[in-house]
């Protein structure tokens, strides 16, 4: 079996953390701050120590702005819930995934915002003057760092000072969902005011682990409320972070998994990345000779993950991922990839496209086996 | 030898609160947050009341609010007022 549709979850995970994970639900998998007994005491350590793990990796200065959540979708609509009210403007990248435009548009339709677009070239790239997009009212600008469709990264950064410069309340939040772990990620620098990251893609971890990273003094609701563990007398929620937005039990071997997840890619995060590009670049090469098919990606192999997409002229792309997967047990996504938005960018909706998304695990010869697998295919 | 409790808001307070002080060398213990001052987090640092100024002064840097607690002869906590 060819996994190659790590941009949905990474697998294979690292032996690390599989131990990591049965370490916990084997040793001490108890509810961590709930109790004084060793075993919560034990458990509230790891969670500490993951929170300053994925504090040091973002380069955020108080690992108490790091916010556990179950994934980047949850993490994202914390943001909207606890930020966005009646009459705010909102201005998103043209290469959302669902998990930023669902929660918007509903919002939208209920009439609560209105939305606006960045303006973007055919590959998706944010390209003009983003201040254009602004307006007096506009509260928050999402960006996706990289996109799950194409790869794409966006250089964060430079527009988030575009925005600051223009108008330093409006908040920005960045999508790292597909970026975090292969692409440097410096909270500081890039001076946005909210991260939202996924623990199963890049960073190894298992499913079912997340983060928000809070980086603004703003005033935000809570979004989930209930038993944190702390003011246990009261019954409103607590104002101080991280237990403003952790109710509810923690999902621990999760969090054990995503600190040793981390653990494993911190040393190898160059390595990794150099491997992938090299994947993406032979993969891009074979696609983009063959007759009728067309190779979706950033264009710039310095501002791409290891995730590309493809179509071909008449072949529907589930027609190939389901050869791919029964003729060659190559596994890859295809269709519209929970991002209607960006293939409408790309021009590719709504008949979608196959995509290829490589890891850490990827072997060259596997490679190897999928050019041969598309270009059998793709000969009609 | 008489002992002193620490509260601190949350448990992540408490957790770095006790990485920072066994890193220093200090004799402290995670317990569960005594019942009579049960208002606050699960658990506490309990630590030998001697040791307060030292214990203060290296987590000067965290910047939240701090109770001091010593357990009296009569086996009541009396909160210790920081100057």
């Amino acid at each position: 079996m060819i996994y190659l549709d790590n941009a949905a979850t990474s697998f294979p995970k690292p032996a690390t953390v599989i131990k990591a994970v049965t370490e916990c639900l084997q040793s001490y998998c108890a509810n961590p701050g709930r109790s004084g007994h060793r075993l919560a005491i034990e458990s509230a350590r790891v969670v500490f120590e993951a929170r300053e793990t994925v504090a040091e990796l973002f380069n955020v200065p108080d690992s108490r702005n790091i916010i556990f959540t179950a994934n980047a979708t949850m993490a994202i609509n914390t943001v909207f819930a606890s930020l966005l009210d009646k009459g705010d403007h909102v201005v998103v990248s043209s290469m959302e995934h669902n998990a930023v435009m669902r929660p918007l548009r509903y919002l939208e339709k209920e009439g609560t915002i209105t939305l606006a677009f960045l303006q973007s070239d055919r590959n998706g790239k944010i390209i003009g003057d983003v201040t254009q997009a602004l307006q007096p009212q506009t509260k928050l600008v999402v960006i996706n760092h990289a996109s799950n469709v194409n790869g794409i990264v966006q250089g964060i950064a430079s527009i988030v000072s575009k925005i600051k410069a223009y108008n330093s309340s409006i908040a920005v939040l960045v999508d790292a969902s597909q970026s975090a772990g292969v692409v440097p990620i410096d909270v500081k620098k890039i001076q946005c005011d909210f991260l939202a990251f996924t623990g199963h893609k890049a960073l190894y971890g298992p499913q079912g682990i997340g983060g928000l990273i809070i980086n603004t003094a703003k005033p935000l609701k809570p979004f989930i409320m209930g038993g944190t563990g702390s003011k246990s007398e009261s019954q409103y929620q607590p104002e101080f972070l991280p237990d403003k937005f952790e109710s509810g039990t923690l999902n621990l071997p999760g969090i054990a998994g995503l600190h040793a997840g981390i653990a494993y890619i911190k040393p190898r995060i160059d390595e990794i990345r150099n491997k992938e590009k090299a994947h993406i670049k032979k993969i891009i090469e074979c696609i983009a000779a063959l007759k009728h098919c067309t190779v979706y990606w950033g264009t710039d192999s310095e501002n791409q993950i290891g995730v590309i997409s493809f179509a071909h002229e008449t072949l529907e792309c589930s027609e190939i991922g389901q050869r791919l997967n029964d003729e060659y047990s190559i596994c890859v996504r295809v269709g519209l990839h929970c991002a209607p938005l960006a293939h409408q960018t790309l021009g590719t909706y709504p008949h979608g496209t196959v995509r290829i998304s490589v890891g850490a695990f990827t072997q060259d010869n596997e490679i190897d086996t999928l050019c041969n697998a598309i270009e059998t295919i793709a000969k009609v | 030898m008489s002992h002193c409790v620490l509260l601190l808001p949350s448990v992540h307070d408490v957790m770095k609160a006790e990485k920072i002080l066994l890193k220093a060398g200090c004799n402290i213990n995670v317990i569960a947050t005594p019942r009579e001052l049960s208002h606050n987090c699960g658990v506490v640092i309990r630590f030998d009341c001697s040791n307060y100024n030292v214990l203060l002064s290296l987590l000067g840097e965290m910047p939240v609010e701090k109770k001091i607690f010593k357990k009296s002869d009569e086996n009541k906590y009396e909160e210790v007022t920081q100057e």
